[in-house]
């Protein structure tokens, strides 16, 4: 009866398996059509760790994808634990932000914090700042608050949405009983609710870690062009008009992916270890 | 929580989700906005003579700007990608729902791997692969490469609707003699057509944000909103009309999609009263 699972298996391993052995072998040196065959060679990936350039972009990487999956968690889930049993308007409007692309949420960022922005209009109206340029530069600067806002604005509505849904679930009664019993607020939240949340929190923090780790859009429209991630290096590797160093994207784009399945599985054992109410589940 | 701190984080939190579209959306209808001026000095229906319609839209429903061609590449894509979807994770689907057997866990793991692969390296290796079969800069390669990504999102939210399918009605009607057609016909599809459907909402509206593996399998001449939009951002300059204009129309699906699920999820409660409890 498991054969319903045929054409979907069929489908990933063959177009999935494609990209990922295609993507192998030219990450090791096989590329053809752009004139390089040095196939097997490991000069790509070892590139990775003695170009200063590129140890830094992962540096960067973690960086920006570590506070910005911190700062969505901690508000997404006290934002899920807010939501009401039953939906109203706020908790469906609160949805959109999941709703449109991540194109948009940049669109968004910078038409309120670049130099002749919204904010920098208001604080002009509030005789803060005269000319735009005082602002400072929040969108392009070192402390990359742009990326940090727009990840963090569009995925605490997703993991609210999955606190709220495990919530739902969960047996309500608990916390009164736990209440009558004599315990304080803190005692309910840390022994009653968050033990129940757990498991959603933690799925939440695996899907937007990996996302955050992999990130494209955001870095490169809103890192000023100084602060790539691996991720926008690899873009900006494979789209240079030298299409001969195109397997040095693909190296790459494999160390990231191993780097974040990695730091997900990590994520997940860490979470089953000593989260409470993961272990059993 | 008491209430009133979570009714009042529940409003801060939904006014932040909407209030930031204003700015695009007064962005999109300003004929001047001059700093520092907090709103539009000119309005473009104050500048009607001058203007036939705002500037950002005007651009956009204009020939050159291909806008519209690229509105249709992307519903036709997600039409696609939506269907093919369905056809490949709704059997899928059933099978985790309903079957035990060995290797399950493999299986899921499988089916969510492209949420974990970063979408940036999903489309590098596929750009190489198309490269090597012909297709690339076709659209369809795009929509082979788009299904990918949906099928996580399909295969969960249709294993959670086919588990909401009490199979003790199909195995009752099978008893009264139905055929298996009359059971999907009469039962299966009416039972599930809400949770369906949303779950094909959400494909369409996955596919209509990719915009790093269009750029990359499509070599740029698969154009998407989604990717035209992508093209004029960056750079620390502040937001033109044009991006706003595209920004808004990207919006479109999304609240579409949120007024829609609505509708259905609702519907889909009702439906699980009518149907005995077991």
């Amino acid at each position: 009866m498991a054969l319903g699972l045929g054409p979907a298996l069929a489908l990933l391993a063959l177009v999935f398996g494609a990209a990922l052995f295609g993507s192998l072998a030219q990450s090791l040196g096989h590329a053809p059509a752009y004139g390089v065959e040095a196939f097997p060679t490991l000069r790509y990936y070892r590139a990775l760790f003695t170009d200063p350039a590129l140890a830094l972009a992962a540096w960067r990487t973690l960086t920006s994808a570590l506070p910005a999956t911190a700062l969505g968690l901690l508000l997404g889930t006290a934002l899920g634990l807010a939501l009401p049993p039953r939906r109203d308007l706020a908790s469906s409007v609160l949805q959109l932000p999941l709703l449109v692309p991540y194109v948009v949420a940049v669109a968004l960022t910078t038409s309120w914090l670049a130099g002749g922005g919204v904010l920098a209009r208001l604080l002009a109206a509030a005789g803060v700042i005269e000319a735009p340029q005082e602002l400072p530069r929040l969108l392009d600067g070192r402390a990359g608050i742009g990326v940090l806002i727009t990840l963090v604005w569009k995925q605490m509505p997703f993991t609210a949405l999955l606190v709220a849904a495990v919530r739902t679930g969960a047996d309500a009664q608990l916390e009164e009983v736990a209440r009558v019993f004599g315990a304080s607020r803190a005692q309910v939240l840390r022994y009653v609710t968050l033990p129940q949340v757990m498991p959603a929190v933690l799925a939440a923090a695996a899907i937007t870690l990996a996302y955050n780790l992999g990130a494209l859009e955001v870095p490169l429209l809103l890192g000023g062009g100084t602060r790539d991630t691996l991720a926008v290096s690899a873009w900006r590797v494979y789209t240079d008009p030298d299409a001969t160093q195109r397997p040095q994207a693909l190296a790459i784009a494999w160390t990231l992916t191993l780097g974040v399945v990695l730091a997900v599985a990590a994520l997940l054992a860490a979470g089953r270890r000593w989260l409470p109410g993961v272990a059993g589940r | 929580m008491s209430d009133r701190c979570a009714r009042w984080w529940r409003g801060v939190w939904a006014l932040s989700a909407t209030l930031p579209f204003a700015a695009l959306i007064v962005a999109s209808l300003a004929f001047r906005w001059n700093w520092p001026d907090l709103l539009p000095s000119v309005w473009w229906w104050q500048a009607r003579a001058t203007a036939r319609m705002p500037i950002g839209w005007d651009y956009l429903v204009a020939p050159a700007s291909r806008a519209l061609p690229a509105l249709a590449t992307s519903a036709g894509l997600a039409t696609a990608v939506t269907l093919i979807g369905l056809a490949v994770a709704w059997p899928a689907a059933r099978v985790l729902a309903h079957e035990r057997f060995r290797g399950r866990g493999a299986v899921e793991l499988l089916l969510l791997a492209p949420l974990l692969v970063p979408e940036l390296a999903l489309a590098l290796g596929l750009a190489v692969t198309a490269v090597h079969l012909g297709v690339a800069g076709s659209p369809w390669g795009v929509l082979a490469a788009h299904v990918v990504p949906t099928l996580p999102y399909l295969v969960r939210t249709l294993s959670a609707v086919e588990q909401g399918f009490d199979r003790d009605l199909a195995d009752a009607a099978r008893v009264h003699g139905a055929g298996s057609w009359a059971v999907f016909w009469h039962l299966r599809l009416p039972l599930l057509a809400p949770g369906v459907a949303a779950a094909a909402l959400f494909a369409f509206l996955v596919s209509t944000h990719l915009v790093v593996l269009t750029v990359l399998v499509g070599q740029g001449r698969v154009e998407t909103t989604a990717v035209q939009l992508f093209a004029r951002l960056g750079g620390g300059a502040a937001l033109d009309p044009i991006s706003a204009a595209l920004a808004l129309l990207l919006t479109v699906p999304g609240v579409l999609l949120l007024a829609l699920l609505d509708g259905l999820l609702r519907r889909r409660v009702d439906l699980r009263g009518a149907t005995p409890r077991v």
